[in-house]
């Protein structure tokens, strides 16, 4: 039985999926920074659901943001598709290198630590007001077939031999979409992260080529279940906007562009997620990160998931976190002030 | 190929436009050609494979290529480079232009970062040694120790940027600097954190980076 995804879920309609709430805020506390703030070692909390959803809720309660999001680190998928990957101590898993053996989708019950995040947001869904999204984090097709392949190797496919980038894609996708299900049966929202589809790392006619068509079907998938979807690309993705909103995903988050040139691109119904610096909240003062918050309010107006630009980083200082909060609600304050 | 020589320009000319247009089996031939023609393997690797990546580096800064387009013409340069290196001497393997050492710091795997500017400085004319990625402090200062001018820390994480002034510090206390540079980059290091670590320099990509290494290794010698 699917159980209730909160905004995320809307049975009663058949093509009008549940709606990102917006405006929101949401800084991106994932994983690292969660457990490092509750004092947790972070490959404890990233192979244990019940920490996970522990350090997830404190957090949660902590910051009193409007969405939540279960992100562990880049490799869940890769790992249980059985690429090579390493979890040093108190830190995020990193990638190592391409499985050795056949590739083929994982079980996403039984699959590396797939099942870690499925149960942890279950264990959240099962905490918090129905109100209140659990995003559940998947990586983009682009992102996993890399894993798959080797970074480089399929960078090169791209340009060289473009039939064994698909037929890779095509095996991460398959992956993916299980994985999307299970998200779903599990209460969460599927969002999804596509870190090497970055407009930094590759041409905007790759990204056409080889990220689009496989993220569309993605997104299709998971809007059939009734259940919106998100997606976040890393880099500098000005010149691929069209093509992140062509992918039918319910609310772009961003990197590194300029909030106000996107609106202007995709309209003002576009809901658009980001985009303080990451780096302005490890290093800065929390004035410094109120007066970038509000620099996005401004450029992206009311349909803005207030948040980071990438995860928020796992040693941010927590009055940084709590300014863009702060600048989400008395924004949000002076709107019905307005309006009253 | 009978009949009247071809121009030396023109094979140096279609050799960079080989290794920019990322046709490895192309640069292989016009290498053969080269060396056929009588032009000296040096001038065919600085004038011809050199010449083209340092327009790929161009094309890079220029957002026209991107991370695979550079990750082609690598191949294609070194695919040149094998056949040219046959006819060069042990001494003009050796560059002229200085010595450098690349790194990604301990705990860190993320390496692409690293191999593009590996490869751009090493087109441009310098010996590089590869660390790799995930590479510790006391592997850092080994190469110091051997005599590189320049040394390249690379890090992808906030996590692991903090190894970085773990390295300058242990350059520092075996006495090894300012003799050796030091100088950082990846997609979390700043100016401002380059400054802060007492770093010699900092570049914001592949290109850049080439421009201060030789602006360092000129200064420094």
């Amino acid at each position: 039985m699917t159980r209730s995804a909160g905004l995320g879920h809307n049975p009663n309609s058949e093509d009008r999926i549940g709606l990102c709430p917006a405006p929101a805020v949401f800084p991106l506390v994932v994983c690292d920074h969660a457990a490092r703030r509750a004092g947790v070692n972070v490959r404890d909390a990233a192979g244990d659901a019940e920490l996970l959803a522990h350090t997830s809720y404190t957090a949660y309660k902590a910051y009193s943001y409007d969405l939540m999001m279960v992100f562990i680190d880049t490799v869940v998928e890769a790992e249980a598709m059985g690429c090579r990957i390493e979890r040093p101590e108190d830190d995020n898993a990193f990638y190592v290198g391409p499985p050795r053996g056949r590739i083929k989708p994982a079980d996403p019950e039984k699959g590396g630590r797939m099942p870690v995040v499925l149960r942890a947001i279950g264990r959240l869904r099962d905490r918090c007001a129905d109100s209140v999204p659990i995003l559940g984090s998947l990586k983009g097709p682009f992102s996993l077939a890399s894993f798959l392949a080797g970074f480089e190797e399929f960078l090169e496919w791209t340009i060289v031999d473009k039939p064994r980038a698909h037929e890779t894609l095509k095996l991460a996708l398959a992956n993916q979409l299980d994985y999307a299900s299970a998200i779903v049966r599990a209460g969460g929202v599927p969002f999804i992260g596509d870190p090497v589809a970055s407009g930094s790392l590759v041409s905007p006619e790759v990204f056409h080529e080889f990220c689009l068509p496989y993220l569309t079907q993605l997104v299709r998938h998971i809007h059939r279940h009734g259940v919106w979807t998100g997606l976040h690309v890393c880099g500098n993705t000005a010149r691929i906007i069209a093509d992140l909103a062509a992918t039918g995903a319910d609310v772009l988050s961003l990197d590194e562009v300029d909030l106000s040139e996107v609106r202007r691109e995709l309209g003002p119904q576009a809901v658009l997620m980001g985009n303080v610096s990451t780096e302005l909240v490890r290093t800065g003062r929390p004035g410094q990160v109120l007066a970038a918050a509000r620099a996005c309010l401004g450029a992206a107006g009311p349909r803005l998931v207030l948040s980071t630009a990438c995860d928020v980083p796992a040693d941010a200082p927590e009055e940084n976190v709590r300014a863009i909060v702060e600048a989400g609600r008395s924004d949000r304050s002076d709107a019905s002030d307005r309006s009253d | 190929m009978i009949g009247a020589m071809a121009d030396p320009n023109d094979i140096l000319k279609s050799l960079a436009d080989a290794v920019v247009g990322l046709t490895p089996e192309l640069v292989v031939e016009l290498c053969r050609q080269a060396l056929a023609e009588g032009l000296p393997a040096d001038k065919a690797m600085t004038e011809g494979l050199a010449a083209g990546m340092k327009l790929v580096g161009e094309k890079y800064a220029a957002r026209e290529y991107y991370v695979p387009e550079v990750l082609l013409a690598a191949r294609a340069m070194y695919s040149g480079f094998d056949v040219l290196k046959t006819r060069m001497a042990p001494g003009e393997l050796r560059t002229a232009k200085g010595k450098v050492a690349f790194g990604v710091v301990q705990g860190d795997m993320h390496d692409i970062g690293k191999n593009i500017v590996r490869v751009m400085v090493q087109a441009s004319g310098f010996e590089v040694t590869d660390l790799g990625r995930n590479v510790p402090v006391r592997a850092f200062v080994e190469a110091a120790e051997n005599g590189v001018q320049v040394i390249g820390l690379s890090s992808l994480m906030t996590t692991t940027m903090v190894r970085m002034p773990e390295v300058v510090k242990a350059l520092d206390k075996a006495g090894l600097r300012p003799g050796v540079k030091v100088i950082v980059g990846g997609a979390p290091v700043t100016k401002g954190f380059a400054d802060s670590i007492g770093a010699d320099g900092w570049a914001q990509d592949a290109h850049s980076a080439v421009t201060l290494i030789e602006q360092l290794t000129r200064s420094g010698s």
